[in-house]
């Protein structure tokens, strides 16, 4: 354990050498937020609500949403560089887990992302708009616990796709798509509660809802009680089920790789 | 432990390793030599897992997967020119860091096993820069310090003196043979050289296309590849006459004579002597048959080379 530790915070580390990266960061995160804030705005055109939901809970909703996918963004290529060209196998001699290795290095730089780039811009953001503040301590928690399970569910989703390099060529289109689908189907463009009914149905059935959607609602205290633990039952579900598809996609991919040689 | 029985491997329809079986025991060190392409990193690849073979069984100390064996992995180390485990993207020194935890050496020891690595290979200057910033021989060092920081039961090294200064390869090996001498770990060693392996390895074993031609101690092997010396000498003012020296064959020209002499019935030093009692000797030189010779050698069953 402690040696995932210690690769995940070498990795926060080794992002805060480059100043440059940072700055750009912080100024990059901050223009996305003023700018989707200002269409919301313009969308709303000065009524305080539509269909129930006020301004400040899509801010909110929009904040939230980008926290998480800041602190998601790292190197979808890794895996597929790694066997393109060969160089998978050597890790495998390393006396760690490789799959919860790679996570620990993604976690690492999440949290980098997180408190370098976000948090300055969600800092600016306050000194302008008005954010919901969270329904309870208990609320606030809550959301923290499931942000994480939504981190899960994104990571299980990226190393999924990312294992079938073993035998695609590219999956670079692949994980293009899978991200448009994110940002589109998890409501980070459109909050999930202006989709029409019938998508959102469809969206319920998957794991996308899991990822932002459950823990905004949870911040705002629109899931409370038994449905606040069911969300929280249903993200556990999907990473679940996720996980059990990455490990046969990965015995797999392994498999084929050593008999071939690599 | 290390098993292997009647191993094979085939990789684009040619036998890499045909029927290939040992056992090393634990803190044995064994000097794996052949020519290129004989099958040594295909062997040590497919020790560690890295290969699977088509046929036959291997064990290492009891358990037959490495691969996804986070405990095997535990107790070995294989350092390749080829396999780099210094992490790309981080400094050198970031990457021991991460030894140290995988491999759970205590923070005590590793720091004290640092401080000596970093006297022994000269790799001071090196902790602070990444990997990709250091040439092919620096690099080598730093994998190294990594294997021998971890000291593992088994370590694996494959060709790890290639493109090392001849200074920096000295200190290499007597590092190697330091460790060895206090017989830490099992220590299994490729490398085209035979000159390394005699220091180093108590045991040697010998590949050609894929197949182990000799197994045996240093000894067996330098007695088997080497009973013939050569001497090519320039002397004046006379050539002595050699009839009473239990010489194979000697050949004169001018004042340069070449003599073949079979080492069992009579030693470099004693043919020394016998020509500086005799002649002034202006210059000498010795010639023993190298790798490419051994394994002929080895494989004409002793017949030592002809001139």
């Amino acid at each position: 354990m402690r040696a995932y530790l210690e690769i995940a915070v070498r990795k926060f580390q080794d992002k805060m050498a480059y100043r440059l990266d940072f700055f750009m960061g912080i100024v990059n995160t901050a223009i996305t937020i003023v700018v989707y804030l200002c269409i919301y705005r313009a969308l709303y055109a000065g009524a305080s609500e539509v269909d129930g939901i006020t301004y400040r809970m899509v801010a909110t909703n929009f904040v939230i949403t980008l926290g998480l996918s800041n602190a998601f963004g790292y190197n979808e290529m890794f895996l597929q560089d790694k066997v393109h060209d060969g160089s998978i196998t050597n890790e495998f001699l390393k006396p760690v887990s490789f799959t919860l290795r790679l996570l620990a290095e993604n976690v690492g730089e999440g949290a980098f992302k997180l408190i370098f780039h976000f948090l300055p811009a969600l800092l600016f953001t306050l000194l302008h708009t008005r954010l919901c503040p969270p329904k309870s301590a208990l609320h606030l928690l809550a959301m923290l616990g499931s942000v994480a399970l939504g981190y899960l569910i994104l990571w299980l989703l990226s190393f999924i796709i990312q294992t079938w390099s073993f035998w695609l060529f590219s999956v670079w289109g692949i994980i293009t798509i899978k991200n448009v689908l994110v940002s589109i189907l998890a409501g980070t463009l459109l909050p999930m509660w202006f989709m029409p009914a019938a998508l959102r149905r469809v969206i319920a059935c998957t794991p996308f809802e899991s990822i932002y959607f459950t823990p905004v609602r949870i911040y705002l205290g629109e899931l409370d009680g038994a449905q606040l633990l069911s969300g929280v039952a249903v993200q556990t579900a999907w990473i679940a089920v996720l996980g059990l598809a990455a490990w046969i996609f990965w015995r797999r991919g392994v498999k084929k790789l050593v008999v071939q040689g690599g | 432990m290390i098993v292997l029985r009647n191993v094979w491997k085939t990789r684009g329809g040619r036998e890499v390793l045909r029927d290939v079986s040992f056992h090393i025991a634990p803190l044995e060190s064994v000097g794996i030599i052949g020519l290129n392409g004989a099958g040594k990193t295909t062997l040590l690849d497919t020790i560690t897992g890295m290969l699977k073979p088509d046929g036959g069984f291997i064990r290492i100390n009891g358990q037959e997967r490495v691969l996804g064996n986070t405990g095997l992995c535990r107790d070995l180390v294989y350092i390749s020119g080829a396999r780099p485990q210094l992490w790309e993207e981080l400094k050198v020194r970031a990457s021991f860091a991460h030894c140290v935890e995988m491999y759970r050496v205590d923070r005590r020891i590793a720091e004290s096993r640092l401080a000596g690595l970093v006297q022994a290979f000269l790799i001071g200057p090196f902790l602070e820069r990444t990997p990709g910033s250091l040439s092919l021989g620096e690099r080598m060092r730093c994998e190294l310090a990594y294997a021998f920081l971890a000291a593992p039961p088994i370590i694996l090294l494959d060709e790890v003196t290639l493109g090392l200064d001849v200074s920096i390869r000295d200190r290499v090996l007597r590092y190697l043979e330091e460790y060895k001498r206090q017989s830490r770990s099992t220590l299994l060693y490729t490398s085209n050289r035979l000159s390394e392996v005699e220091g180093l390895c108590g045991r040697v074993l010998m590949m050609d296309a894929g197949s182990i031609i000799f197994d045996g101690s240093v000894r067996d092997m330098l007695e088997r590849v080497s009973p013939l010396g050569r001497m090519e000498a320039r002397v004046s003012p006379a050539i002595p006459d050699f009839e009473d020296l239990p010489l194979e064959r000697y050949c004169v020209d001018g004042e340069q004579i070449t003599l073949t002499y079979d080492k069992r019935k009579l030693d470099t030093a004693q043919l020394l002597r016998y020509l500086m009692a005799r002649c002034e000797i202006k210059d000498v030189r010795l010639s023993e048959p190298d790798l490419e010779e051994a394994v002929r050698i080895i494989y004409g069953g002793g017949q030592g080379w002809k001139q």
